[in-house]
């Protein structure tokens, strides 16, 4: 099935401040060749630590970033090529859902406006754009009277409810989601996990979502990247991640989880200066540095079944 | 075994524009010395205002009722500047935001051995000292350089780090976590958590640790509290709460919990809204929102049930044959 986002070696870098005037400015790496897809009615999970790039990876698709290279295919036709109103409308197909919806909510605006907003470019009519409304608030469980309220009126979960409506209104096809979940309270958070499911059937939306929460990933994704230092380390159908991790990071990752009636287990990260290698950012903290493999190119291995690892301690073909 | 802190018939009011509401209702727990409790609840339920009361920090309009015991001394008629020689000595605690909760201002050093010199008949010197080693015994690596540093220069990880450093820098008998990893990737959660258990059987330090994440709470507590509505609805041994949880809400919190390794096509959720504590019905405050409620919870609080020594649930399921049938449900949906 032909994927209807493409990311494609994207890499983006940030200017560190001169410690003084004359030495060259240096760049934070925060996307190194980064590339994911996204199939229709697929559910992505980005996974990795804070500071791993999953949100700067979420900007860039959005078009918040502008990224030093790479390209963003949305349904096979590359943004970069297309002008300014085709390159619009094709946007508007990719929609935000971000993690605080205490902030991410105008607070002087009424919810009918907030939802009413994105309305106003489709071009549709006064009372087409009311039906959208009022259809839309249905779905999130939200009552008419709600419309003339305010943001701080609202709950965490009806708010989080408010942003995602306001993301639907402009009918698209991709949802990103930035820890869409991770502020909200359990049972809230079960709430709106089902909320997004139910979506995805009713409006054949597609989903990246961004989450360090691994419980949440397993529950809701189809694949999951991980991500750690700028990289996807690796990348598989869900089930497969989560019964075979291959990468270090990955296990790690998966072994911190809490998980209810197991003994807590002791994990300690302990970095290694001494083991830094150019070719992978993990080295230094990783368990299973070896000398001889991990200072040479590592590439992307496909251990087939689409799932795919960065480790030169993995055995697999190599893939390019 | 006598308790170290023994929390009895705790109540709590906030006053806002002449009107009293209550918040907390009748709070009772006992802490046993190095023993783990954990809190859980919903937002708004109460719990970090329960926990503030014991450190006496709370907001000016707020009146108590009842006692909280601490070696057998009320703590609430302490005068501040009793309180302030125990604060941070005897009773520690980490606040839930590592970003607000250190002085910008102020060295990592000076802020670690302020603690320590303000209770402690030690030199400055060796207060920093001890500093360092206290960094040390939490994973931060250069300690005696990152003495200097200011807390913008450091990770919210490496800050909540800094914050747990602080608070067992004078050794304290209860510390007093309050979401303490809610904010931190699970790599770093798993470290934390791990090391506080390493202290705690070190220092024989009893720990309250208060969170939402039930999947912390089955690892590492001993005993369960679980707070609804400013009340205490279970509360019992963890592998009890755990085995078989005897209230609607801790069940449905239990299964709200999405978990690796199995996969539910649809996460079980808690429908309706917390309660509002401004209105009072009289009735159990989980009645709007709970399957298996009927006519007597609308009207009366249900009393703490003893089911077993040590374990204690407010719910009215637990009561004799008029409600065979709901009970009934109760257990086959269990």
């Amino acid at each position: 099935m032909k994927p209807i986002l493409e990311a494609k070696n994207i890499v983006k870098k940030y200017p560190l401040k001169k410690p003084n005037p004359f030495v060259k400015r240096r760049y934070f790496t925060a996307l190194d060749n980064v590339s994911v897809s996204l199939g229709k009615k697929e559910i992505l999970s980005v996974v990795g630590e804070s500071g791993s790039g999953k949100t700067t990876l979420a900007k860039v698709i959005l078009g918040l970033e502008k990224p030093q290279s790479g390209s963003i295919f949305i349904g096979g036709e590359n943004l970069n090529l297309l002008g300014g109103p085709k390159q619009k409308n094709k946007r508007r197909k990719i929609q935000a859902v971000f993690q605080d919806p205490y902030s991410s909510l105008d607070p002087r605006m009424k919810i009918e406006d907030i939802i009413l907003e994105p309305l106003q470019i489709t071009g549709e009519s006064k009372e087409k754009q009311r039906k959208i409304l009022y259809s839309l608030l249905d779905k999130m469980s939200l009552a008419k009277s709600h419309l003339g309220k305010y943001p701080h009126e609202f709950s965490g979960g009806q708010r989080q409810r408010i942003a995602i409506a306001r993301a639907l209104a402009v009918n698209p096809e991709i949802i990103i989601a930035d820890e869409p979940v991770s502020s909200l309270d359990i049972s809230i958070q079960a709430q709106i996990l089902n909320l997004l499911l139910e979506l995805r059937e009713e409006f054949n939306l597609s989903y990246i979502f961004i989450s360090h929460d691994m419980a949440v990933v397993y529950h809701i994704s189809d694949f999951v990247a991980v991500m750690n230092n700028g990289e996807i380390v690796e990348s598989a159908p869900s089930k497969d991640l989560f019964e075979n991790p291959l990468h270090p990071y990955t296990k790690i990752l998966l072994e911190s989880v809490p998980k209810v009636g197991e003994k807590p287990r002791n994990i300690e990260i302990k970095a290694n200066a001494d083991n830094a290698s150019e070719f992978c950012k993990f080295a230094a903290q990783c368990p299973k540095y070896s000398a001889n493999s991990c200072r040479k190119e590592i590439l992307l291995k496909d251990i087939g079944n689409g799932h795919y690892v960065k480790c030169a301690r993995t055995e697999g073909k190599n893939n390019d | 075994m006598e308790p170290l802190l023994k929390i009895k018939n705790l109540s709590l009011y906030i006053e806002k524009r002449g009107k009293k509401t209550k918040i907390l209702r009748n709070i009772s727990y006992n802490l046993y010395p190095s023993q783990t409790l954990a809190v859980v609840g919903e937002s708004g339920s109460g719990k970090t205002l329960s926990a503030l009361s014991i450190m006496n920090l709370l907001p000016k309009n707020a009146q108590t009722e009842g006692e909280i015991l601490y070696k057998g001394k009320n703590l609430l008629s302490f005068s501040q500047e009793k309180m302030r020689q125990l604060r941070g000595n005897k009773i520690s605690m980490v606040f839930q935001e590592p970003m607000t909760s250190l002085n910008p201002v102020l060295t990592i050093g000076r802020q670690i051995s302020e603690t320590i010199t303000t209770h402690k008949k030690i030199s400055r010197k060796k207060a920093i000292e001890k500093s360092a080693n206290l960094l040390k015994r939490v994973g931060l690596s250069d300690a005696e350089r990152r003495l200097n540093d200011y807390p913008h220069n450091f990770s919210g990880g490496m800050r909540q780090r800094v914050m747990i450093a602080i608070s067992m820098a004078c050794l304290p008998e209860i510390i007093i976590a309050d979401e303490p990893t809610t904010a931190l990737d699970v790599t770093v959660q798993a470290q934390i958590l791990n090391l506080f258990s390493k202290l705690r059987k070190e220092n024989e330090m009893s720990l309250i640790l208060i969170t939402h994440n039930m999947a912390i709470v089955s690892q590492y507590a001993d005993f369960v509290v679980v707070f609804y509505g400013g009340m205490i609805m279970e509360k019992g041994p963890c592998e009890k709460i755990f085995a078989s949880p005897l209230h609607p809400y801790t069940k449905a919190l239990l299964d709200s919990l999405p978990g690796i390794g199995r996969r539910k096509i649809k996460l079980t959720t808690i429908e309706g809204m917390p309660p509002n504590f401004e209105e009072e019905t009289g009735g159990c405050p989980f009645y709007p929102r709970c399957k298996f409620a009927f006519e007597k919870c609308a009207k009366n609080l249900p009393p703490e049930f003893e089911v077993e020594t040590d374990r204690r649930v407010r719910c009215w399921l637990l009561t004799a044959e008029k409600c065979r049938d709901v009970r009934k449900s109760f257990d086959n949906y269990l």
